[in-house]
């Protein structure tokens, strides 16, 4: 790390801010094209219903149920990195934490739009919700999908919470770097922040408590998630390992997504001296350690299918690999269990092409994952007259597409608008500054 | 020269996910030639307020009586902003509190049926080719009768467009019948009509309305032990929506 | 910024305040009006259904039918249980009533696009009678089969007018007529009574699909099949190239080679009579039966075993059908008389007496002859009634150059067909449930038809047309009964006996002096069908209830006077495969082709629809090396057509066969350009005995076709995986009716039950639902289920289920409540076709109902399990975990044409886009029932629930039984002890309310596991599971059931 000073953290880290130029504009404005042309894509859908999506009974689930599972898994690494990194007090995770938490509010939004696309009648989806009217009517809380209502929106309240706690130093710092009407706006927004021994006593509490509760989260959520497929009769989903093997390909993808998002962003607005290369090094470390055991799962599947020696269920899982959605199961194998291996060379893992390929590659293979769980199970369900091969539309790539505009219009306002780098920790983390340092000295 | 990087950065951005969405299966669409045969239905976005269902006088629109197709999402409103008229100003304060006439005189079908019937205008000139209605013998002028007499015409008239005061959604399943065997009184529902001319709404009719008052109305008693039993039978969402 | 906590809360709740202002539109309830009756007719009550006893007039079978009436509109048409077959209507019956709401019918009298009133019309028509006869040119009529009062009205306009009278239809009944006359002297068809038959042995007849007097058949087959009925399983021996219908239930399906049926035939009626010591053994004598099994390919050792099987027992031997219909079909007809005489059948299981009746049979070769006439110019004035020659002859027949040449072409029928032109004059009849008419199925059977509703265009029966007619032209009234029975292609015309009317009543004719149709139909049955005991009126009043007069004949036998055999043909020669034509068993001849239900109901063998389709074996698309997506290229010296294929092992390798029905020009919107007509590709060979047509006489060169084929299955996968899903047992088991037999295939769905757990008193981890006085349940006996459709046409009707149109099916979004599972295993003689319809099966512990979020779905009281359409938000996650996958999803609003929102059913919602729907078993119907019987305090009794559910009403095998769980004396209790039930995927303890009776074969081994044979590797047509490997038997199938099963009816123990 080169030998920074308190101030040159404040210029780099803020520097993102206040100076749209031009490619940050066209990038933005691209974002928001996508994201128009393809919500059109939702209107289409809404008006003349999801019969333009590909869906071909019994596969009644398809790529907005898998781009959903695909985003909350996404929103895990943020907490997970904060939080339990936090917890542990681990040094990587300052440079990254800030954009991490961002993503991972970012990715539950997201993920957050997929019940509302995919059901038939959107524009009752407000009926998930339990609340007094005039029905009577309750919703059903033995259903896995309102516990998935619950543990979500939970989940994204936490984070929400989280992430503004963790921002009130860093917002003051903006603060105190602008004039004007901005400096009133981050004003309100640092809520008096002045960054005295006593706001900071009650600050790290507070940061704590929230790291403690956020914690159990990480894990709850996408086990939740995986209720939705563990407790149905499915062949291929009816499973109790689906829990943890969902936490895992979670973290997995989350931090394969970190690693797609904090390289061109460290590159693009030069903040390589806060989001080492050591970072990442760490991220893909963790990529390997949980696709490892995504790896286990897999086989422990298999195994458990051969071994409980249900046809059914033998069945589906045969038909993973040898049925017409083979190409899907090999896109997954390769993507999640073997790409990531060339991580365990240190030359790959720091190595930017090498992150960002494969962390690329391990995000395509996150996705066709759920996919491969949820349409191939469903095309070969119990009864062989209903077999089926459910295949996308332009609608559905469409939406697919919109969830990424949606996603990235965000994360583009977020590191306009705040620090992308944790200023105060990474502070924290630096060598305190000398009253005579030995440069200033030499000026 | 420095703006052609972003520019190409621009357009691969957005021309990538358009290509995306051409170039996958272009299946949503069905062949054209089909969809002028089956055609598809599409959903109404804008609020039910605006949803009225267009009647014309053709024999078979009035055949529909709009029974089917209304979307499942319109439910019971509030009642028309401004009190109901109809196309002959019918008095049941006259009928009922007056002339002492039971409801079943005229919507007979009340205690057989789900439908409480409107009465056919044949029923009204049993009593009122009687009656004289265009003020000549020095009986008053009632220009309402006038108008039924023209809607009767010797049998051959055009029926008479009553509209719809309690008008509950098609999906739901009343019947009179099990009601006014019951005991319950038409008055529960339909408020005082005995003091009303045109009769308007004063109930909301709503699902929570009727749970409401199957909540508080003791079952009646030939129902004994079954009583809670009957009870559970009334909660049972197919006894009205089916 | 200063803002105190106080003023924030208040901003804030200000702020939500207005937000939930602005966000609760409130929404007005919309106006709609009422409009009452200006006058009431009598007997009607807003709202509730008035029922018609009629007559179906879809066919001439003339089946008994109900039409139920909703304020003034038919809404259903089920078989009338009062009628001598009682329940049950084929799917072409039950969409008749699509026909009836068609959008293409006509308002009026058309002609030219021109509409014209009916006075004009028959005006016009008597003047082109009058003109035709002064320029001696004939007047002509060819139409469908006729019987009853029409029958006897157009004999006496015939005789009156020198009408020459051509009743011709495809796939008639004439190659059989003639068969009969050559075997006993007389042109008459005898009535199969296959309730008694041990053994059936059919040459192609499509007995329990498209051939007249299937619902009869399919009732006597069912009853046959039912050990419970004689303590037997009867046998089904099928002979014929392709496995349809009826084929598809044949313990023993012979293909033989193309064209050798007859000598088949001959061969084992020589053996039969060997065995029996037939008399007059002397005529078989020339038979050589080692030449006939060389000739035919079927062993002489299986011909011989077939004779020993119809010997042996009583049995039936049916004549050919569709599929055999070749150059020799009266002759092969002619030996089943024969053989059925040999094993001393007749008057037994084949009875005369009470013939089924079609009134005049006209051969294929007159309708040809009228038209080479009229392409010559001799014919002055048509009248086509029902036919459509442009579409059921030949294309090598030029109809179309044929009627061009007619000076007047009448044309009764309700909407264009190919057959009209410009020129034509459009007169539309109405349909069946709109005008007065009769049928008169068997000797002394009679249907009347009533109409349930007032015409919804300007329509005119054709009785009504012939007596306006009648009185233009100022007929003389007959002198005497002028009818012909049959005439065969050489134009001699065979008197017919006079069988239809009781003897007692005198012949009298009818004349012309009657003010309608209504009344000539009337009058006639005062004087040929009333027996004159008491008053007439009443009786009338009575056949009007009961909906016709139902007093069958006494069954009599012919002696057998065949004198010759006749001579074998020589087999369909070439190297290319033999083509053979089958009607589509959805709309038959192409008659109902414009029905879009019809077209979407899935074939119960190919299960494809909205379309044509040729089958082929699968070693025949192996050796062309097509792919999925290939179409095939038939061609023939006449004619050649490109198709999509359907491999299938129903098939014989060197056959290819086309599915008959689609491929018009002009029949509306729902039928036009679908498909392909396989007419095009056959001359006009006849039949040599009877001037039928033979379909059945050519091959055809089949070549890989670079169009994509539009072929689609809507069942997955060809075969059971393994699976034990359509269980089958055999049928030696099925009749010792073995209970908790160890390794019997019916326990295949219950897993191992720890007595252990009985002891300690757990029964099951889950309480069992309340079903305090209904506990709705469903039996579906697997045994005689067809496949035939009729449940799902029935189902459709009633519930409003839309119809989505090809792409969307093709997409497996088809909104049908009963899935057909269609299931081919095996291959060769040991064919085993199984079909389970499958629906709702209204689970005590439903999968469904845990995971719905909004409580959309749940489990009611009656044990059925509800679904909410208006609560629905469409999350799909039911449908995902139900195991049966009979959810249905509407991925759009499906709309209709206007007029076809005339015939939903007011007491079933119609669904939009977003919801899921599925079988309710009709709770609608269930409701009512109740309703009835809460009037008078009692339980509904199981009587009124047997066939409650319109698939029950509707079955014609009856395979279907609803009822009440909870009354253990009813029949479903009953079934559901049967040994051969089981509950599908019983193993997921789901508890469902529908359960299954397994299937018995002849040739499954007793005792086996014989669900399925995974071994066979035949390749599976648009299946998914391309080269899964077969993973072997599954080892749950052979468990130690206990006495009292786990979740067998015994075990329901419930609050």
């Amino acid at each position: 790390m080169k030998n920074l000073t308190y101030k040159d953290v404040n210029k780099d880290v803020l520097r993102p801010l206040f100076t749209p130029d031009y490619a940050y504009l066209g990038v933005l404005g691209a974002t928001l094209t996508v994201l128009v042309v393809t919500g059109l894509c939702w209107l289409y859908q809404m008006v003349y219903g999801l019969g333009v999506a590909g869906y071909h009974p019994p596969v009644f689930w398809g790529v907005y149920i898998t781009t959903f599972v695909f985003w909350i898994g996404i929103g895990h690494a943020g907490t997970l990195i904060s939080a339990v990194l936090f917890l542990t007090r681990s040094r990587w995770r300052t440079g990254v934490y800030r954009a991490a938490e961002a993503m991972t509010i970012f990715a539950v939004m997201t993920a957050a739009l997929f019940p509302a696309i995919h059901v038939g009648r959107a524009w009752y989806a407000y009926w998930l919700f339990p609340y007094p009217n005039q029905r009577q009517l309750w919703q059903n809380f033995k259903s896995p999908l309102m516990w998935d209502v619950f543990a979500v929106s939970t989940y994204f309240t936490v984070s929400t919470i989280f992430f503004a706690i963790g921002l009130v130093p860093d917002i003051a710092s903006v603060r105190d770097s602008t004039t004007g009407f901005t400096k009133k706006l981050y004003g309100v927004m640092a809520m008096g922040w002045r960054g005295t021994d006593r706001q900071w006593h009650h600050y790290m509490a507070a940061y704590g408590f929230f790291a403690a509760i956020a914690t159990p989260l990480v894990l709850s959520v996408h086990s939740v998630v995986s209720w939705d497929f563990a407790m149905a009769d499915t062949p291929g989903w009816h499973s109790t390992i689906f829990p943890p093997y969902f936490v895992a390909g979670a973290i997995f993808s989350g931090c394969a997504m970190v690693i797609t998002l904090m390289l061109p962003l460290s590159i693009l607005f030069k903040l390589e001296d806060y989001i080492h290369v050591w970072h990442f090094e760490h991220l893909a470390k963790l990529c390997v350690f949980t696709g490892g055991i995504l790896t286990y799962a897999y086989g422990t599947e298999y195994y458990v299918a051969w071994y409980s020696d249900n046809q059914y269920e033998w069945g589906t899982f045969m038909d993973r690999v040898y049925g017409k959605y083979w190409w899907v199961f090999a896109v997954m194998v390769f993507c999640n269990c073997i790409a990531p291996l060339v991580w365990w060379f240190k030359k790959v893992r720091t190595n930017y092409v090498g992150l960002f390929v494969v962390s690329l590659i391990i995000n395509v293979g996150m996705w066709f994952e759920r996919f491969n769980i949820i349409a191939s199970s469903l095309a070969h369900n119990f009864d062989p007259a209903g077999w089926v091969y459910y295949y996308p539309t332009w609608v559905e790539g469409g939406i697919l597409v919109m969830s990424f505009a949606w996603f990235f219009l965000w994360f583009l306002l977020f590191v306009k608008i705040m620090p992308s780098v944790a200023i105060a920790e990474v502070k924290e983390a630096m060598r305190p500054p000398l009253k005579y340092e030995p440069e200033h000295a030499a000026k | 020269m420095r703006s052609l990087p972003r520019a190409s950065v621009v357009f691969v951005l957005v021309s990538a996910p358009l290509w995306a969405m051409s170039s996958c299966a272009t299946n949503a669409i069905a062949n054209p030639a089909d969809e002028a045969i089956f055609p598809i239905g599409s959903k109404n976005l804008l609020p039910n307020a605006v949803v009225d269902m267009p009647m014309s006088a053709s024999p078979l629109e009035i055949d529909k009586m709009t029974f089917f197709n209304e979307d499942l999402s319109v439910a019971v409103g509030a009642p028309p902003a401004e009190a109901i008229t109809q196309p002959i100003a019918f008095p049941h304060s006259l009928h009922v509190k007056d002339l002492g006439m039971d409801c079943q005189y005229c919507h007979s079908s009340a205690r057989k049926e789900v439908h409480a019937g409107v009465p056919p205008t044949q029923l009204c000139m049993g009593c009122h080719s009687l009656i004289a209605s265009d003020g000549k013998d020095g009986n008053p002028d009632r220009p309402e009768l006038e108008k039924l007499k023209a809607f009767w015409a010797d049998g051959k008239g055009d029926p008479i467009r009553w509209v719809k005061v309690h008008d509950l959604p098609d999906y739901v399943y009343f019947s009179h019948k099990r009601h006014v065997l019951g005991g319950v009184q038409c008055q529960e529902c339909h408020g005082q009509v005995q003091e009303m001319g045109v009769a308007q709404r004063v109930a909301s009719l709503q699902m929570g309305w009727c749970l409401d008052c199957h909540a508080q109305h003791s079952l009646d008693d030939s129902y004994g032990t079954q009583q809670e039993l009957r009870r559970s039978e009334l909660k049972d969402c197919w006894t009205c929506h089916k | 910024m200063d803002l105190n906590r106080r003023d924030f809360l208040k901003s804030a709740s200000l702020a939500t305040a207005a937000t939930a202002t602005a966000c609760t539109i409130d929404a007005r309830t919309p106006i709609e009006h009422v409009l009452p009756y200006v006058q009431m007719p009598e007997d009607e009550l807003p709202g509730t259904a008035t029922y018609f006893s009629t007559a179906c007039g879809e066919c001439a079978s003339g089946c008994g039918a109900v039409a139920r009436a909703k304020e003034g509109r038919v809404v259903m048409v089920e078989g009338n249980p009062d009628w001598t077959e009682g329940h049950g209507l084929c799917t072409r019956g039950h969409f008749g009533l699509v026909g009836a709401y068609s959008p293409e019918r006509v308002e009026g009298p058309v002609t030219g696009g021109a509409n014209l009133d009916w006075d004009t019309a028959l005006q016009r028509v008597a003047e082109a009678v009058k003109a035709a006869q002064a320029a001696g040119k004939s007047v002509a009529w060819l139409g469908n089969y006729r019987t009853g009062s029409l029958d006897t009205l157009l004999g006496e306009f015939g005789t009156a007018t020198g009408l020459r009278r051509v009743h011709w239809e495809a796939f008639g009944v004439e190659s059989l007529l003639a068969a009969s006359r050559a075997a006993f002297g007389v042109a008459t068809l005898p009535t199969y009574e296959l309730a008694n038959a041990q053994v059936i042995l059919s040459f192609g007849m499509d007995f329990l699909g498209t051939a007249y007097g299937a619902m009869g058949m399919s009732k006597g087959w069912s009853s046959a099949k039912n050990p419970a009925n004689g303590g037997f399983v009867t046998r089904l021996v099928c002979v014929e190239p392709r496995a349809g219908v009826t084929a598809a239930q044949s313990d023993h399906f012979l293909p033989p080679n193309p064209g050798t049926e007859l000598a088949v035939a001959l061969a084992i009626a020589k053996l039969a009579a060997d065995k029996v010591k037939y008399p007059n053994a002397a005529l078989l004598a020339a038979v050589d039966v080692s030449a006939a099994a060389q000739a035919s390919g079927i062993s002489e050792e299986k011909l011989n075993e077939v004779a020993v099987w119809i010997t042996d027992k009583a049995s039936v031997i049916l004549p050919g059908g569709p599929a055999n219909a070749g150059t020799s079909s009266s002759d092969l007809a002619a030996v089943t008389y024969l053989l059925n005489d040999i094993c001393g059948n007749i008057g037994k299981t084949v009875v005369f007496g009470k013939e089924q009746s079609y009134g005049t049979v006209s051969a294929y070769a007159d309708a040809k002859a009228l038209l080479d006439d009229a392409r010559a110019g001799k014919v002055g004035v048509l009248f086509i009634d029902g036919a459509n020659p442009v579409y059921n002859l030949p294309a090598e027949d030029k109809a179309a150059e044929a009627l061009a040449a007619v000076g007047l072409v009448v044309q009764f029928a309700n909407e264009p067909d190919d057959s009209t032109t410009p020129a034509t004059l459009l007169l539309p009849p109405g349909s069946s449930l709109e005008g007065w008419g009769d049928a008169n199925v068997t000797s002394g059977v009679h249907t009347l038809q009533q109409p349930g509703m007032t015409p919804l265009k300007l329509s005119r029966t054709v009785g009504d047309v012939l007596l306006g007619v009648a009185k233009l032209l100022a007929l003389p009234e007959p002198s005497a009964r002028s009818n012909v029975e049959f005439s065969v292609g050489d134009g001699s015309v065979v008197p017919g006996s006079e069988v239809y009317t009781p003897s007692t009543v005198a012949q009298q004719p009818m004349g012309f002096a009657h003010e309608s149709f209504r009344v000539y139909v009337q009058e006639r049955w005062k004087r040929r069908v009333w027996d004159g005991v008491g008053t007439f009126d009443t009786w009338w009043v009575g056949v009007r209830q009961k909906g016709g007069s139902f007093n069958p004949a006494a069954a009599s036998a012919l002696p057998l006077t065949l004198a010759a055999l006749p001579a074998l043909p020589a087999a369909i020669a070439g190297a290319e495969l033999a083509l053979c034509i089958f009607p589509s068993s959805n709309f038959g001849d192409g008659r109902y082709s414009n029905r879009p239900w019809a077209q979407e109901l899935p074939d119960p063998i190919s299960t494809s629809s909205w379309g044509s389709w040729a089958e082929i074996h699968p070693k025949t698309v192996a050796a062309l090396g097509l792919r999925e997506t290939d179409s095939i290229k038939v061609k023939t010296a006449v004619g050649e057509v490109t198709l999509g294929y359907f491999a299938t092992p129903g098939v014989r390798e060197d056959t290819v066969a086309i599915v008959y029905g689609n491929g018009h020009t002009n029949v509306g919107r729902y039928g036009t350009g679908r498909g392909v007509n396989p007419l095009s590709l056959i001359s006009s060979a006849v039949d040599g005995g009877s001037g039928a047509l033979a379909t059945y006489t050519t091959r055809a060169a089949v070549t890989r076709s670079d169009v994509t084929s539009d072929f689609f299955a809507l069942s997955g996968n060809l075969t059971m995986d393994g699976r034990p899903v359509a269980v089958a047992c055999s049928a030696d088991e099925a009749v010792a009716q073995p209970t908790g037999k160890a390794g019997s295939v019916l326990h295949l769905h219950e897993p191992e039950w720890d007595k252990r757990l009985d002891d300690a008193n757990i029964h099951d981890f889950f309480p069992e639902p309340q079903h305090p006085t209904y506990r709705f349940a469903m039996a579906i006996d697997l045994n005689s289920c067809t496949g035939c459709g009729a449940c799902i046409a029935a189902c459709a009707l009633e519930n409003n289920i839309p119809f989505v149109g090809p792409d969307q099916v093709r997409r497996g979004r088809g909104m049908s409540w009963i899935r057909m599972d269609r299931f081919i295993e095996g291959e060769g003689e040991h064919l085993d076709i199984r079909h389970l319809p499958s629906m709702c099966q209204h689970c005590s512990h439903a999968p469904c109902e845990g995971v719905c979020p909004v409580l959309a779905t749940y489990h009611n009281l009656d044990g059925l399990n509800a679904m909410i359409y208006n609560r629905c938000v469409g999350t799909r996650y039911c449908a995902n975990n139900c195991p049966y996958t009979v959810r249905r999803f509407n991925y759009h609003t499906w709309t209709w044409p206007e007029s076809m929102y005339l015939m939903l059913n007011p007491d079933v919602s119609v669904r939009e886009m977003g919801v899921m729907e599925k079988c309710t078993y009709c709770v609608q119907r269930t409701r009512s029932v109740k309703d009835s019987w809460r009037d008078v305090h009692e339980t509904v009794p199981d009587k009124a629930l047997e066939k409650l559910t319109a698939c029950a009403s509707a079955c014609p095998t009856q395979s279907i039984t609803f009822g009440n769980l909870k009354d253990s004396a009813g029949t479903v209790s009953k079934l559901f002890l049967n040994p051969r039930t089981y509950t599908l995927f019983g193993e997921l303890n789901t508890k469902p309310g529908t359960r299954y009776l397994a299937k018995a074969r002849h040739h499954l081994a007793g005792g086996a596991p014989a669900h399925g044979s995974p071994a066979h590797g035949s390749p599976a047509h648009g299946s998914p599971a391309h080269g899964a490997p077969a993973h072997g038997e599954p080892t749950h199938g052979l468990p130690a059931a206990p006495e009292s099963g786990h979740g067998s009816p015994a075990e329901h123990k419930e609050g």
